[in-house]
């Protein structure tokens, strides 16, 4: 049965209506690529953290976060506490991001070019894809897994629901490029937010704290509060987290878009210091959704997905009206996630896939394929999102395959800004180790027969590795490289 | 239950209370960071087309 209804509908039409106008009128500003990957780079502070913020903050963020909060209790925050440090202290340092920024690059592989030469940006921006677009395979299909549950919809409705959704935000993204993303991204954020507020201070005046309390004290004791004290988590969880995010904020490109479409460096560093407690939000708010999906739902039972465990709460908890408000802010969510990543993904593809490729091109044809590489993104992911069978749990999907190109990107971008002794065999060394461990991990986990060695490993430590090699690497192929060997670097 | 998990429910309660004041206070400036980018973008434009006016004038 629906939980969705006409008053419901007409919030969410209007919300649609609003962010695909205005999305769409601000196209007429876009006559260069530079205007259409970097917003010809006029982003000032509070338009910065409304953007940040509303791309970081997906339906797979909610539903990830939540699986967490279910699952974990409040131990499952952990991830959100290291991105929040990590983003503060990295902006108040200005670490890599002021270097990266006053350098004038549109990405991060065009700033390896200056030192590396071209052939690491290439593969470093073949390698940025490969692990962005694996993450946000599995976006579309949690939105509509989500939306479908929460409203009460039949789930023959799921593919038909992914596919107006990223039809919608593919229209505006290709038309207006960033321009649009950021000022879409403003009006998300302030739908996406309201709803968030609402909902949690709603759970949290009928549930109440200590009736949430005691439910993590009864389900997990005390590794539901303390992720030392929980046998699923200890040090290789939290440590893997931290790497991991600190990685994320220096060159997860999503984030990094918002440092090099600032007006300037200060401003980027500014964006960071008053982004970074939203993380901490980013995770906390939801899992307090899947503490109370826990503490009303009670456990799941075997094989059923907690990933769905928080909307079907939510489905028979708000009342209608409020149902509207959240379905708003969860598209709101979502949409500013995809065109997000539909151009960051598809900015990279251009500028460093691309680049041995389109010297001389004009600005309008440079547009044009900008656009048509969004359009192709948004085809794959409609394809990839319906096949692939997501296993073990979401976030530890996330940041393995984020893995793939976290942890070289990250090395890559600490030696190029402070590592003189660095050069293009430590970089190729490290680029291969950093894509190499995760891709196993991920083959040995779909495969039968080295399943359960995937799972005696487990993805922390895997994880942690993948860093650990990476660093080695770089180190040992800079150190084998003879020194009176010029680097063959060529700027485009 | 507070007493016993304090620093849960200090997060708690200081992230309800960041989040509600920040988003107001977001929504109030980025609006004029919108116009501002916007009539940057604007002017911009501007000296462009005055800039290809003049240069077609000389070259014919």
């Amino acid at each position: 049965m629906t939980h969705f209804s006409w008053v419901d509908g007409s919030i969410v039409g209007l919300y649609l209506f609003a962010t695909m106008t205005v999305g769409i009128v601000v196209r007429k500003h876009v006559v260069k690529v530079e205007h259409f990957l970097v917003a010809g780079r006029e982003m000032n502070v509070y338009l910065g953290i409304a953007s940040l913020a509303a791309t970081e903050f997906g339906i797979v963020t909610c539903m990830y976060t939540a699986q967490n909060g279910y699952e974990k209790g409040f131990a499952g925050v952990i991830p959100g506490i290291c991105q929040a440090v990590a983003m503060f202290f990295i902006g108040l340092t200005g670490f890599c991001i002021k270097p990266l920024r006053d350098s004038g690059v549109m990405t991060i592989p065009e700033m390896f070019d200056r030192r590396f030469g071209l052939r690491i940006r290439w593969s470093a921006g073949v390698v940025i894809v490969l692990g962005g677009l694996l993450n946000m395979g599995v976006f579309l299909r949690t939105g509509g897994e989500f939306l479908v549950l929460v409203c009460g919809f039949d789930v023959k409705y799921l593919e038909i629901a992914m596919t107006v959704l990223l039809a919608g935000v593919a229209v505006y993204t290709i038309l207006g490029g960033m321009l649009s993303v950021l000022v879409t991204d403003f009006l998300q954020f302030v739908v996406m937010s309201a709803g968030l507020i609402l909902v949690t201070a709603l759970i949290l005046a009928s549930i109440g704290w200590d009736r949430l309390a005691s439910t993590v004290q009864t389900h997990y004791g005390a590794g539901g509060f303390n992720p030392f004290a929980n046998p699923q988590m200890g040090w290789p969880y939290v440590l893997f987290n931290l790497l991991l995010n600190t990685a994320a904020c220096l060159t997860w490109q999503a984030v990094i878009a918002r440092v090099l479409a600032a007006k300037d460096s200060l401003t980027g560093r500014k964006v960071y210091t008053r982004t970074a407690f939203f993380f901490v939000c980013r995770f906390l708010i939801p899992g307090i959704w899947g503490i109370a999906a826990l503490a009303t739902l009670g456990p799941a039972a075997p094989g059923e997905n907690t990933l769905h465990a928080m909307p079907r709460f939510l489905s028979t908890f708000l009342p209608a009206g409020v149902m509207g408000i959240l379905v708003a802010a969860m598209l709101a969510a979502d949409m500013s996630t995809d065109s997000s990543y539909m151009l960051t993904w598809g900015s990279v593809i251009y500028n460093d896939v691309l680049a041995p490729f389109r010297k001389g091109w004009s600005e309008r044809r440079g547009l044009l394929v900008n656009r048509a590489i969004i359009a192709l993104i948004g085809v794959f992911l409609l394809f990839y999102g319906l096949w692939y069978p997501l296993k073990g749990d979401l976030w530890t999907y996330l940041g393995v395959t984020g893995t793939i190109y976290l942890s070289s990107m990250t090395v890559l971008l600490i030696a190029c800004c402070y590592w003189k002794r660095a050069n293009n065999w430590g970089a190729a060394a490290a680029i291969l180790c950093g894509a190499g461990v995760p891709i196993c991990y991920l083959i040995f986990e779909q495969v039968p027969a080295t399943r359960s060695l995937a799972g005696k490993i487990g993805p922390y430590y895997s994880g942690i590795a993948t860093y650990l090699l990476v660093g080695a690497a770089m180190v040992i192929g800079s150190f084998l490289k003879p020194r009176n060997e010029p680097i063959k670097a060529k700027t485009l | 239950m507070i007493g016993e998990h304090w620093f849960w429910w200090l997060v708690t309660l200081a992230v309800v209370v960041w989040y509600s004041t920040v988003t107001i206070y977001v929504a109030l400036k980025g609006t004029l960071d919108i116009r501002q980018m916007l009539r940057r973008l604007k002017e911009g434009e501007k000296q462009r087309d005055s800039r290809a006016e003049t240069s077609g004038r000389i070259t014919f």
